[in-house]
Order: structure tokens, then sequence, then C-alpha cells
């Protein structure tokens, strides 16, 4: 064998040794799959779907895959089990997650429940359901807090009414047969109750940040995919204002998307406060504000309450749950300009 | 086979062999030390699960049994709203509870810190009837609690009042997502194993099977699944397996998964357990699909050692073999007398030395061979030399000799033609002296007249004699001299001869004998004439020299000693011939220079034409030389027995 060509073969194995390396260190950079985000069916989240169908998410070098799931449950089960890189997903059980081990990070508060959420019943305010039964939607969870927290506005504690667990469905059913005296009900069953002759005692706008809705990632897709994240909430924050301006054009897309009516969607805006970029970075993620608005906040209250009452066993660290970089990044760029 | 195709043979499949071997052992022994850690790993994971779980649940039957022992709850004095809220700041203080109810003695609840379905009755609740007994009681399997739609762990213990009667139960709910919380988080001591991962499967199950905790099927909790059950039966996993005793060793290879199972034991102090049973399992095919990912590498890793090897190899053996082909070619080479070329092998090995001896030898034998061909240059330069000067001599020879022969044949033709002018005259004139001497024509002569011109007379005999003589030389010497040879009797001749002979000497008083020995058949091929010529000649010169009254001529013939030829000699009483003078006497106009001899007639020529006449019949004419007393002349004649007869006319 010429020995040109052994030295050739040599330098060849040994090229070819540092390519194979070099690939494995540059695809994590070019091959980039796309992140999986899951979307659960309340209208806020389909922001998502104008930023992906305007090609925001395009024009800012991110590629994703919007995923519709109609049962709640199954998207949160699909982010814990890593199917999920992110999920639009009710505050609250991001801090499940983040305490029962899934390291999450909360990037965005995309809205607060404002008359998505209520207390119907009889009588004319919430005081007037001092010593009466009162159903919420599971002894314990969010639904249970949103009303204490209720009955606390009005100096009302837990020892005051009696609590009946009653899923949000049968609520109406509960109050005509008088089995209950008031009752936490949300969209779309409130108009329903309304019909009824039911009254709103009291809504998600008097506490506001206690049903907000967030969009939440894995800690390491955050740790190793910043940009790609930032451009999201950016896309986010796009399809928002987007919003704004084509209402008409971005109902149209989301109900094409959802499969909801144009009335729903609609409606289902109408329900909710829509933040942005500039309420995020000065309520949502703002750690010295002490009230509700702010997710430290809402969220050390959330914690406390599950923790007291054995849903959770620890005390999530709120400053690791929320992650306001991308934020408080977006505006610096958006004030620069 | 070429030294290089036998280092291949024999290096290659002992690298391939060697690497293969090596890998093979390493991966073994590789594969056999991450199974046992990840077991020994899985088994310390479930002693230590079980140990935390254990110890929860002592810190739940402690916070009961003190609930019921306190004076609060019995205490008349306090409200039932006081009550409720020191349990709910309890609740607060331990956060392990979703509620804790209260129960009077006929089983109605009448305080609860949710605040949930009071007034109902649950006196039939077992976790009722086992507090009536007095007992502290916690429900083995999960319940799913009407107030609160959540499946708890239900711990109860009665409340009795100051003289120890019976007031009720209190009852603390401790959710299912509480034991979840232990298993979420469990700690790989070793970090061997990542035990959060999906990879594990963890399943804690009561001991009638029913699935407490599952962390890879949210749906199978509080049902029984026919798998674990079969697990459970087919390894027969006892549930008072001793934990503190580490008795875990029930690792076993189920088919694809690494299996491990640790039971809860005595509990934890007071807690005396409530026989629950945790199942690990890790998939195998998870696990090793990292223990082939090592393989696979080093599968890789041996595929480019044994590339690198076989390029190294084929790179020493042409280490080996080029320089050695090359010797050898140089040898060849050699072998084929080339000297010139160089041979260059730059190693530093034995060949490299044996390489450098070996151009050594041949600049040695280059020189020799050199320093030889100059040699043989030379000498043959020298040979050319001395060839041209030896041919410029046979040239100077030829021509020398051309002349010799040209002056030769100038003699011998003067001579004959001196001859022959010679004998013109001469017969004329002895035809006229011969009419002289008869005297009839020219009347008589006088005695002095008859005296002279008998004497010119017998010069001019004398004369033409010599002529014919210095003729017949002549003719022997060019050739042209006839013989008619015929076979004649030896007999026959020799009688012939003695009458010519007898005829020769008739007046001369000379005995004359002749001795004929032959056989009577003996036969020679010869020319009669010639020979009675010779022996005329012989005879005529015997008389020359025999004495005078006394003379005596002696001829004897005889078979020669060799038996090939007849001998004939002619011996006569004369002086003799000098042994130096005999060999002279067949040369021309030769004769010996006597008194006597001068006195007799003789032209010197007769021995010559005897020897040419002789030697024309294929014999030989000597002097004997052991005769002495007289001449001896003797010659040879072949003898031609058997021989045709007939004649033969032979022209020399």
């Amino acid at each position: 064998m010429d020995i040109k060509l052994c030295y050739f073969f040599i330098s060849a194995i040994v090229i070819l040794l540092f390519c194979n390396h070099i690939n494995i260190a540059n695809s994590q950079n070019v091959n980039k799959p796309p992140l999986k985000i899951g979307l659960t069916v309340w209208v806020p989240n389909f922001l998502a779907f104008v930023a992906q169908d305007k090609g925001f998410f395009k024009k800012n070098g991110v590629d994703v895959n919007l995923t519709l799931i109609q049962s709640y449950n199954d998207a949160v089960n699909s982010y814990s089990n890593g199917d999920l890189n992110g999920v639009f997903i009710v505050y609250s059980d991001a801090i499940i997650q983040h305490s029962s081990g899934i390291d999450t990070k909360v990037v965005y508060n995309v809205d607060s429940s404002y008359k998505a959420d209520a207390i119907l019943g009889n009588g004319n305010n919430l005081t007037d359901v001092k010593g009466k039964k009162i159903g919420v939607d599971g002894i314990n969870s969010l639904s249970h807090f949103f009303v204490l927290k209720s009955l606390e506005r009005v100096g009302l504690g837990e020892g005051d009414v009696q609590f009946v667990n009653v899923p949000v469905q049968n609520i109406t059913s509960e109050l005509q047969g008088g089995k209950i005296f008031a009752g936490h009900v949300y969209s779309p069953f409130i108009t329903d109750a309304l019909k009824k002759g039911f009254k709103i005692l009291s809504t998600g706008a008097s506490v506001p940040g206690i049903i907000t809705n967030v969009l939440a990632f894995h800690s390491d897709a955050v740790g190793q995919r910043p940009q790609d994240i930032q451009n999201i909430v950016k896309s986010m924050d796009e399809a928002k204002k987007d919003y704004e301006i084509n209402k008409d054009q971005d109902i149209s897309i989301m109900s094409k998307m959802s499969g909801l009516s144009k009335a729903d969607i609609l409606e289902g805006i109408g329900n909710v406060k829509l933040y942005d970029l500039g309420y995020n970075n000065q309520f949502s993620m703002n750690n010295h504000l002490n009230q509700t608005t702010s997710l430290y906040k809402s969220g050390s209250e959330i914690a406390k309450f599950y923790a007291e009452r054995g849903v959770i066993s620890e005390y999530p660290n709120i400053s690791e749950l929320v992650d306001p970089v991308f934020v408080n990044a977006l505006l610096k760029l958006n004030n620069t300009r | 086979m070429k030294i290089r195709s036998k280092l291949i043979v024999i290096l290659i499949p002992l690298v391939f062999l060697s690497i293969f071997l090596i890998s093979y052992i390493g991966v073994v022994n590789f594969t056999r030390s991450i199974q046992s850690e990840i077991i020994n790993e899985l088994k310390l994971v479930a002693i230590n699960l079980m140990d935390k779980l254990s110890r929860q649940m002592f810190e739940r039957t402690a916070d009961i049994t003190f609930l019921s022992n306190n004076n609060i709850l019995s205490n008349p004095n306090i409200t039932l709203s006081e009550k409720m809220n020191y349990l709910r700041s309890m609740e607060r203080a331990v956060k392990a509870y979703s509620s804790i109810s209260i129960y009077n003695k006929s089983g109605f609840k009448i305080g609860d810190t949710r605040n949930v379905l009071i007034g109902d009755n649950d006196y039939q609740q077992k976790f009722f009837q086992e507090a009536i007994k007095g007992k502290t009681y916690y429900s083995p399997i999960p319940t799913l609690t009407k107030s609160l739609n959540q499946y708890v762990i239900q711990f109860s213990a009665p409340i009795y009042g100051k003289n120890k009667e019976f007031q009720g139960v209190v009852v603390a709910n401790y959710p299912i997502n509480k034991i979840n919380d232990i298993f979420n988080k469990i700690i790989s001591p070793r970090n061997q194993i990542d035990v959060n991962s999906n990879l594990i499967k963890l399943d804690l199950i009561s001991n009638n099977g029913t699935i407490i905790y599952s962390n890879y099927d949210r749906k199978s909790i509080l049902h029984t699944k026919p798998e674990i059950q079969q697990l459970v039966s087919k390894h027969m996993i006892q549930s008072d397996l001793n934990l503190i005793n580490n008795n875990v060793d029930n690792s076993i290879l189920n088919g694809t998964e690494l299996f491990v199972s640790a039971s809860q034991g005595d509990g934890y102090l007071d807690y005396k357990g409530s026989g629950w049973i945790l199942i690990l399992r890790e998939n195998t095919g998870a696990v090793f699909s990292d223990v082939q990912n090592i393989v696979n590498q080093s599968i890789f890793a041996s595929t480019i050692i044994i590339i690198i090897s076989i390029i190294i190899i084929l790179l020493i053996a042409r280490n080996i073999s080029t320089p050695i082909s090359k010797l050898m070619k140089k040898v060849i080479e050699l072998g084929k007398g080339d000297y010139y070329s160089k041979i260059e092998i730059n190693s530093s090995d034995e060949i490299g030395e044996l390489a450098r001896q070996f151009d050594l030898m041949r600049q040695e034998l280059n020189k020799v061979n050199s320093n030889l061909n100059k040699l043989v240059e030379e000498r043959t330069s020298e040979l050319k030399n001395a060839n041209e000067v030896l041919k410029s001599k046979e040239d100077n020879l030829r021509k020398l000799n051309k002349e010799l022969i040209n002056a030769d044949l100038a003699k011998e033709e003067f001579m004959s033609m001196v001859s022959h002018e010679l004998k013109t005259p001469l017969v004329p004139a002895r035809g006229y002296l011969e009419i002289m001497l008869r005297q009839k024509k020219t009347g008589i002569l006088n005695d002095k007249q008859k005296k002279f011109v008998d004497v010119i007379y017998r010069n001019i005999l004398k004369l033409e004699y010599l002529v014919n003589d210095v003729l017949e030389v002549y003719k022997l010497d060019i050739g042209k001299l006839r013989f008619s040879k015929k076979l004649e009797n030896i007999n026959d001749l020799m009688k012939s001869i003695e009458t010519e002979s007898r005829i020769l000497i008739m007046d001369k008083k000379i005995d004359l004998t002749f001795k004929v020995l032959t056989d009577k058949n003996d036969y020679i091929l010869c020319d009669i004439k010639r020979i009675e010529q010779v022996f005329s000649n012989l005879i005529k010169n015997s008389m020359d020299f025999v004495p005078l009254d006394l003379g005596k001529i002696i001829i004897t013939v005889d078979r020669h000693e060799d038996g090939k030829s007849i001998k004939f000699s002619v011996y006569d009483n004369g002086p003799g011939i000098p042994a130096e003078e005999a060999d002279n006497l067949f040369q021309k106009f030769y004769q010996i220079d006597t008194s006597e001899t001068r006195k007799h007639s003789g032209t010197g020529l007769g021995l010559v034409i005897c020897k040419g006449i002789i030697e024309a019949h294929g014999g030989k004419i000597w002097i004997d030389k052991e005769y002495t007393t007289g001449a001896s002349f003797v010659f040879t004649i072949p003898l031609a027995n058997g021989n045709e007869k007939g004649g033969l006319d032979i022209t020399l």
C-alpha cells in the first residue's frame, strides 16, 4: 500500500471523527425541533393561533408546533409527561406542576379572568352567603381558593359558610334545587345560571390575578432555547396588539383554528383582561408589588393555600417559577427602538 | 508466500481476535456491573422510599393520637367553632390534611375544617367503627370521601370525655397526593439511575393488590391490575419481609424488566404498617439502550482501532518487506552481472546492515571485475598487435615464397630449356661421330684420328646422358615423368633385371650376385622400366667405386621387416660412403669429392632420379649406414599381393 494512501486513510478517519463531534455540537443550533406548545380550550390562548396564522412566529424566527387539547387535564398531563415543551395553563396549576417536581418557568401572563369566573347565587351580595352552603368545584381547589379569597374581601372566613363540593356544570341545578345558596361558576356556564335568574355576587375582577392564565415552559426548554422563548413571548404580544387592531380578522382566525363560533370567541375574550408586555412588566412580573395582580404575590398565596391543605408538599419558590427575563428584555428592546 | 503477505495474514487476524476478545469481555463485564449496580440502586431506592413513607404515616398516626388524647376536642367549655379553628390552625401547621372532621358518638359529622357535609352520618363507616373500639385507625386503602370528592387515607381516633366516656371520633383526611409527593421526589443515593425519568415504573400496592400509587399509570390508582397481580403471585412477594433487615433481595430479572420489591415490614414506631408493597421496575430495554450506546461506541472505537491497526500492520509489513524485496531485486541484478547499480536501503535494522554489507561486497566485486576487464583488454590488444606482426611476417614469407617459387620455376625452366637445347645438337653430333667411327663413308681413320674421334664420341655420349638425366630430374620435379605401373612378380622382375645388369658389366671383372629371397608369389605394382633404371643407376654407381679386379656387387631382394613392402638392397665392396655424406647423396649434383669418383663418369643426378622413382612407387630409398665394407643402397616398394592384376598407367 502506498504510504500516501495510508496517510489519507488515517487523516480521513480523524477528520470523520471530528466532523462527527462538530455535527453533534452544531445540531442543537441547526436542527432544532419545533417547540411544542399545548393550547387548552381557553379563548385568550387562541392568540397563539393568530401569531401562527399571521406569521409572527415565523417572522421572529421561531418554529412552534401548536396543539389544541380539548381536555384541560390531558393538556396538563401531556405537559407533565414532557410531551409538550410548553403549555397555556392556569397559574395555580403551574404552581402545582412546579412543586410536584416538574421544573417550570412562567414566562408570560396571557390574561386574567374578570367576568369569566363568578360567584352566583341567591341574595344580592356576597355577604348574604354567611351561614349558607356554597358550591365550589373541588374542595381545596383553585375554585375553593377563589371563593375563599372573594369571601375574605367581604370579611367572611372559611368557618362562616358551609362548602359543598359541586362540579361546575352542576352548580345551576344545585342552586335551583336549593341544595346550595351560591356557587362558583365560570364561563361558559355563567350565561346559563344568569338565565335561570341567579345573580352575580362577585367576579374574578374583584380578586385579580387569582384566576390567571399563563404561558409556561419546562425549565430545560427555557434554558436551552431562550431566544426562541423570547420570540414566542414577542409573538404573543404582537398577536395581542394585532387583535386590538384587526379584531374581526383575528376572531375569524381563532374561530377557524379552534372550531368555536365567533360569538364564543368574542365572549371568551370579553370575559377576560388580555395582558401585554407592558402589563406583564408592570404588574404580573413585578416582584415588589404587594397585590395579587403580581404573579409573585398571587403565587405565594395560592401555594400557601395548597400547602396548608395537603395539596402540595412543598412551598414552591415563586421567584424560580416566574421568569420575567423575556418580558423585561423585550420591553427594553422596544424602548430602545 | 511473500514476507509481507505472511505478516499481514498473521497479524491482522491476531489484532482482530484480540480486539474482539477485549471488547467482548469489556462489554459483558460492563453490562453485568451495570445490571447489578442498577439492581442495588433500585433496592436502595425502594428501601428509602418505604422508610420515608412509613415515617410519614407514623407522623399522621401521631397527629391523630395527639388529637384523640388532648383535652381540647372533648372539652365542653370550648365551642365547636373554636375547636374547628383550632383544627384549622393545626392543619396549617402540619400541612398534610385536606380536612379534619369531628363526629359525635352517634356518627353525625358535627364539624369540619372545610365546612363540608356537616350533619352526614358515617356511623357505619369502618373508620368510625374502629374508633368506637377505642383504636387508632388508618385505612390501608385510600378511600374516596364524599365530602371532598378526593382519595384520602383516613386516620381516625376516638374522643373521650373526662370520665373516659366515648364522645365521638376525630377523623383526619390525608390526601393521597401527599403519598405521591413522597414518590415524586425519589432520590437516587448514588446517582446511578435517573429515578425521575420515565424509565422507572413505581407501583405502591396494598396487600390485596390495589394500586395505591403508580408513577406511570395514574388511572390505575385504586384499581387492581392483572399485570401487578401476576408479578406479585409469580414472585410471591412476602408482605412481612423485614424492611429494617434490608431483606429486599427480590431482584428478579423479569423478562425485559429489572424488578425490585420492598414491603413495609414493621412500619415505623407506632405505625405498624399498612401491608403495602413497593414495586420498582426498570425497563431493561431503556437501561440497556444506554449500554447499547456504549457497546456501539466501543464497536465504533474498536473498528477505528482495527482500521488503524491494519494500516499500521500494512505499514510495518511494507517497512519490513520493501527493503527485502529491494535487496532481493538487487541480488538478482547482481547475479546477472550488474555490478554498478548501488544498493540503497535506508534502514537502521538488520536488513539495512545486510544491505550495507552487501553493497560493500558489490563494490569489491565491481572493483575485481573492472580490474579483470582491464587486464583482458590489455592482453587482447597485445595479442592483436602480435597477430598483426605475425600476419605481416606471414605476408613477407608468402611473398618471399612466391618469389622463391618463381625463381625455382625460372631455374627449372632454364634447366629444361638448357637440357633440351643442349640435347638437340648432341643427337646429330653423335650420329656423325658414329658414322665416322664405322669408317665406311668417311674412310679409314688413322689411329690418332680414330682415338680423338672416339674421345669426342664418348664425351658426347656422356653429355647426352647428362642432359637426359637433367631432363629426367626436371620431369620428376615437375611431376611430368610418366610411369606405366603393372603388377610384377618379384622373381620375374629380378630375372629381367639380372639379365640387364649382366649386360651392363659384361666386360668388367665384377662379381654380380643376385639373392632373391622373396616368395615366388610376391608382387609389386611398378613400372618395370623405371625399376630397371633404378637398378641400372645403382649398379652403375657401384661399378664406379668397386675395385677394378675384385669388384663385388650383391643384390638382395627380401621382404621388409614390416612385411608390407619388398626391400631391395645393392651392396658393393667399394670404399663406402661416409656417414655424414649419406643424406646428401640424394641431392642434385652431389658427388663425394674423391679422386676415385672423378675418375669415373657420373652426372650426380642418378641417385636423385632413383629417389624420385622409388618415392613415386610409394617406397623409400636410403643408404644402409651399418654396412661398412662398402656402399649399400636400400629401397623398398610396397607389396601388392592380392591386388588385381592388370596395367595401371599412372602419371606422377
